[in-house]
């Protein structure tokens, strides 16, 4: 009996050790073939020459030429850019996720009329061309006064969009009813069931839509590039074309650039994780 | 809910913060767009012509990224009845901007203003549409072919003559130094010769045999058995003599790239290219391309026709191309030779870095030995939809030169009405 | 009774009118930004618009041409075999990847992390990287193609294999982002129900089967459905990979419509483009709602 038990132990251990080898050598094959046009763009960005790779490759330059990332800041006016580019995305980002759930609570919990027609015109949204409705955009933004201000940027998002909204309510739809009636038996009104109960159970869906949404905005170049025009207005993803001709790059300056322009992005990314990895927990779902 | 106010407050808040400009009184204003990578150099000379001028104030837009996206934000801007009063296009824009009526014809006030002197007026010409000039050039590139002396002094071979027209070398000379210099295999392999599989590049080797792919009344010519035979010597050095580098290795690590590391010996490619190249090891030389009659690229400053201020407009389009500006470009080495004559003597010893000044000399001769590509309206579509294409299908070795060629004959035919 | 009847019907007419209190925000956003815009577009895709001059109606002209020539099949053929190749295939990595997040080993922060990357790396610097495996003579790819001893392959330089090559491309973009949101909606299901099923006695692939997969069903319809809308309308990674090429054999709808709207000045033509994808779209997402019944599942 005691060794069947140690035997079972042992057996569970090798066998708990050799999966998990397993899975940690393909994780890390999957995790170099995901970081490693990272690795090449930190390692030019410390090249010397304005050129875009030694043939054959070197991986590791010499000498490591720091000073493009302070070149880069100076040059391009990258600081004004990143304000720009974050009170854009974090205004919008916020304004969306919010009210998004908020639309998504009414798709997902509440019954009326019509409500799969308009949920399809909220998704047909999506589907046309951003290319096609540019100039019509345009006119209308130009009428409203909103052209060279980040209004064009900013507003529309506050609104929610289609695919949040959509995201939103998939999850919402998955979280019982009981949650919504106990609600109601406490005497709340949508409303307050939405901000109370609904919003605290979805933090990890939130935070991971807020990432998504925030890296939107933060890449985004059409609408920034049809809409903002002053020097002082610029966002970061036009900074960076700075340095990509039309005819030859500046591959240093721009990975450099490039580089910079990652930081809040991966720093949203990190700080997200906690919520996203322990969100369930906040709303205590369980029950 | 009340959380939630306040946030919607915070909102507000910072959205009064965004800067939103007005224009009211005083100064007129221009507004110039032009391509991000224009940014830094349009900044000096705007900053330089705002200091100078009370009465006109320019505002530039430099967010726009390359050419197809200038002409996005230009089309749009008009469409919605937005002011701009000058842009920087380049050549294949310009004759659609033209034939679109959305340029101001400048020839008289260029006729008056720009005099021999002061200006090489063989540039101005070039830029002309049925005999009327709608706008000044802002660089000026020629197609050269930048070598490395290294290689030649190994291989014992005289370098290239630096004259252009009759006494340059020949396309035979230099398809024969190609295969001299070619040697080695795998990584390690030299290549004698470098120049893009793109019909509108291949075209510098037309021209010295008074080919062009464009006959009169712009009949197409691709079914040229001359310009034929010349794009099949090129092929087979591209596709079985490995002379010049596949498109795979080019699309992977750049041509300028793989000259300055010594991968290939002769590279043929426009002087906008020449801070990349400059930046190599080796005894960098330039040359004429062979046959001695390149293909010119002049981008283009055009003034719009719904400007409401035409004068204040001309005043900036004179400046752009005037001694100080023309000086600063130099300076910075941006945008390649310019139109004013003082300022290109000024300026001409210390421009294109690296070279011998008999080499520079060579370089500005290739002003007057290029001939601009010819465009047409319909080019922007023409290059995207078939010569584009149709030089990668030929790159990669999809086409053989008679399919390719049969395809653009009977598209160009089609395009042009034939 | 009666009167109960009468209580929950007021509810209900209440509820109805909180519900359209709730969706108004994103109503009224669409009725100020988009209804207009799109009108206009249908509009013009059925006048010969040059963005500059006035409009001439020219009836169902545009739509005729839409499949006409020898480009334009070819660029609609290039987006279908691209969401055929990489909306799977997204969903697919996607899941694995979350699902190994989801396993309790060391350094998950890390992978997670680093599976992000590839979103958040500048698409010019992804598709250099991309370039030098793809390269024919000496990439990764090829090499290890030869290594097993099968015949190498012209990823990027033969139409054969071009589109396929931006699509893997793609994926290994997109599953990073399809991660984040397959992980939290596993980090949504208690662990409660696995220690259940634990005590049911289900193993690692039943418990998987019947409770991981059916509890993720409403963000894998998600992905479907958003992935079908954004794939059929790809852009970017085409256009800086292989500029399109070789030939068109890259070139997609949305590519085509920019050019014919931008490069030679046709916005009539690029709208009718634009509304045949529209209406492709709008069916295929249509029928995805109407067969969802079959396999999504809302009930905890």
């Amino acid at each position: 009996m005691s060794e069947n038990t140690a035997k079972g132990l042992v057996l569970n251990k090798k066998k708990f050790n050799w999966k998990h080898l397993v899975l940690h050598i393909v994780l890390l094959f999957v995790c170099a073939i995901s970081i490693f046009p990272f690795i090449w763009m930190v390692s030019s960005a410390l090249k010397d020459s304005v050129l875009i790779f030694s043939y054959p490759p070197k991986l590791i330059p010499q000498p490591a030429v720091w000073h493009n990332f302070v070149t880069a800041w100076q040059e391009t006016g990258m600081g004004r850019a990143m304000v720009n580019s974050l009170i854009i995305a974090v205004t919008a980002t916020v304004g969306n996720i919010i009210v998004s759930s908020l639309v998504a609570y009414g798709f997902a919990k509440i019954e009326f009329k019509g409500k799969t027609a308009l949920f399809m015109v909220v998704l047909s949204t999506m589907m046309i061309p951003y290319q096609v409705i540019l100039i019509p955009s345009f006119i209308i933004f130009k009428q409203l006064g909103w052209v060279n201000t980040f209004y064009p940027l900013i507003i529309p998002p506050l609104f929610g969009t289609a695919a949040n909204v959509f995201m939103m309510r998939q999850y919402m739809l998955k979280i019982p009813n009981d949650f919504r009636d106990s609600g109601f038996i406490d005497g709340c009104g949508h409303f307050r069931i939405w901000f109370l109960i609904m919003l605290p159970m979805c933090v990890p869906t939130l935070v991971s839509l807020g990432v998504l949404t925030f890296m939107g905005h933060w890449n985004n170049y059409l609408g920034p590039m049809i809409y903002l025009s002053s020097r002082s207005n610029l966002t970061v993803p036009l900074v960076l074309r700075t340095y990509q001709g039309a005819y030859s790059t500046q591959w240093n300056l721009l990975m450099a650039a490039s580089c910079i322009a990652l930081a809040p992005v991966i720093l949203l990314y990190l700080v997200s994780q906690k919520f996203i990895i322990s969100g369930i927990m906040l709303g205590g779902i369980k029950g | 809910m009340r959380k939630f106010l306040a946030l919607l407050l915070a909102l507000t808040m910072v959205l009064g913060m965004v800067p939103a400009f007005a224009e009211g009184d005083g100064p007129t204003i221009v507004h110039v767009l032009v391509p991000a990578h224009h940014d830094k150099i349009t900044g000096m000379m705007v900053e330089a012509f705002n200091a100078s001028h009370d009465d006109i104030q320019v505002e530039y837009d430099a967010s726009a990224v390359g050419w197809d996206g200038v002409s996005t934000k230009l089309i749009t801007m008009l469409a919605g009845g937005e002011e701009v009063d000058i842009a920087c296009v380049s050549t294949s824009y310009y004759p659609q901007f033209v034939d679109l009526k959305q340029v101001l014809d400048i020839t008289e006030h260029a006729e008056a203003n720009y005099s021999e002197e002061e200006y090489y007026w063989s540039v101005f010409d070039g830029l002309k549409v049925d005999g009327r000039l709608y706008g000044v050039p802002s660089s000026i590139y020629t197609l050269v072919n930048y070598y490395n002396k290294d290689y030649y002094d190994e291989a014992g071979i005289e370098y290239p003559s630096l004259e252009w027209g009759e006494g340059a070398w020949t396309f035979e000379d230099w398809a024969d130094i190609a295969r001299k210099m070619s040697h080695g295999e795998g990584m390690d392999r030299v290549y004698g010769a470098w120049i893009e599989y793109q019909l509108e590049r291949t075209a510098c080797f037309l021209f010295p045999e008074g080919l062009n792919y464009w006959g009169e009344d712009l009949k197409p010519q691709f079914d040229n058995e001359e310009i034929r035979a010349i794009h099949e010597t090129v092929y087979s050095m591209l596709h079985d003599e490995n002379v010049i580098p596949d498109n795979d290795l080019v699309s992977t690590a750049g041509a300028s790239q793989l000259f300055a590391d010594g991968v290939v010996a002769n590279y043929i490619n426009g002087t906008w290219e020449h801070s990349a190249v400059a930046a190599a090891d080796f005894r960098l030389g330039v040359c004429p391309t062979p046959g001695g009659v390149t293909v010119g690229y002049v981008d283009v400053y055009i003034p719009i026709a719904t400007t409401k201020h035409e004068e204040a407009t001309l005043t900036v389009l004179d400046y752009f191309i005037g001694y100080d500006a023309c000086v600063m470009k130099y300076q910075n080495n941006e945008l390649g030779p310019q139109v004013n004559k003082k300022a290109t003597e000024d300026c001409k010893d210390s421009c294109f870095s690296g070279l011998e000044p008999e080499e520079v000399d060579c370089i500005f001769d290739s002003l007057a030995n290029c001939i601009p590509l010819t465009v047409f309206p319909q080019w922007a579509e023409f290059l995207e939809e078939y010569l584009l294409p149709v030089s990668t299908l030929l790159r990669t070795g999809e086409y053989t030169v008679d399919e390719g060629f049969d395809e653009l004959q009977q598209d160009a035919n089609e395009l042009l009405g034939f | 009774m009666a009167a109960a009847r009468r209580k929950e019907r007021t509810l209900d007419q209440r509820n109805a009118i909180m519900g359209y209190i709730m969706v108004s925000p994103i109503m009224v956003g669409i009725l100020l930004f988009s209804v207009i815009p799109v009108i206009f577009s249908l509009y013009i895709s059925f006048t010969n618009w040059d963005m500059l001059h006035p409009q001439q109606w020219v009836g169902l002209a545009n739509y005729k041409g839409i499949f006409s020539g020898s480009t334009l099949p070819l660029v609609w053929k290039n987006t279908l075999t691209y969401c055929a190749i990489a909306i799977p295939g997204a969903i697919l990595f996607g899941m694995l990847l979350a699902l190994a997040m989801n396993a309790k080993i060391h350094g998950v922060a890390l992978y997670r992390t680093a599976f992000f990357m590839p979103n958040i790396t500048t698409t010019v610097a992804v598709c250099i990287v991309w370039m030098w495996l793809y390269n024919k003579d000496f990439g990764l790819l090829n090499n290890i193609l030869r290594g097993v001893g099968l015949q190498p392959v012209k990823w990027i330089s033969s139409r054969q294999w071009a589109m396929r090559s931006v699509s893997f491309m793609s994926i290994w973009q997109a599953m990073g982002y399809d991660m984040i949101l397959l992980t939290a909606g596993l980090k949504a299901i208690d662990e409660t129900y696995y220690e259940a099923a634990m005590i049911d006695g289900a193993n690692g692939w039943k418990s998987f089967w019947h409770l991981t997969l059916p509890m993720l069903t409403p963000t894998l319809f998600f992905l479907v459905v958003t992935h079908c809308i954004n794939y059929v309308q790809m852009f970017d990674a085409a256009y800086i990979l292989t500029e399109g090429g070789p030939g068109h054999a890259t070139t997609t709808v949305v590519m085509q419509i920019y050019n014919t709207a931008f490069q030679y000045f046709r916005m009539g033509e690029a709208s009718s483009y634009a509304w045949v994808l529209f209406v492709f779209v709008f069916v295929v997402t249509a029928i995805q709602f109407k067969a969802q019944d079959k396999w999504v599942n809302y009930d905890v």
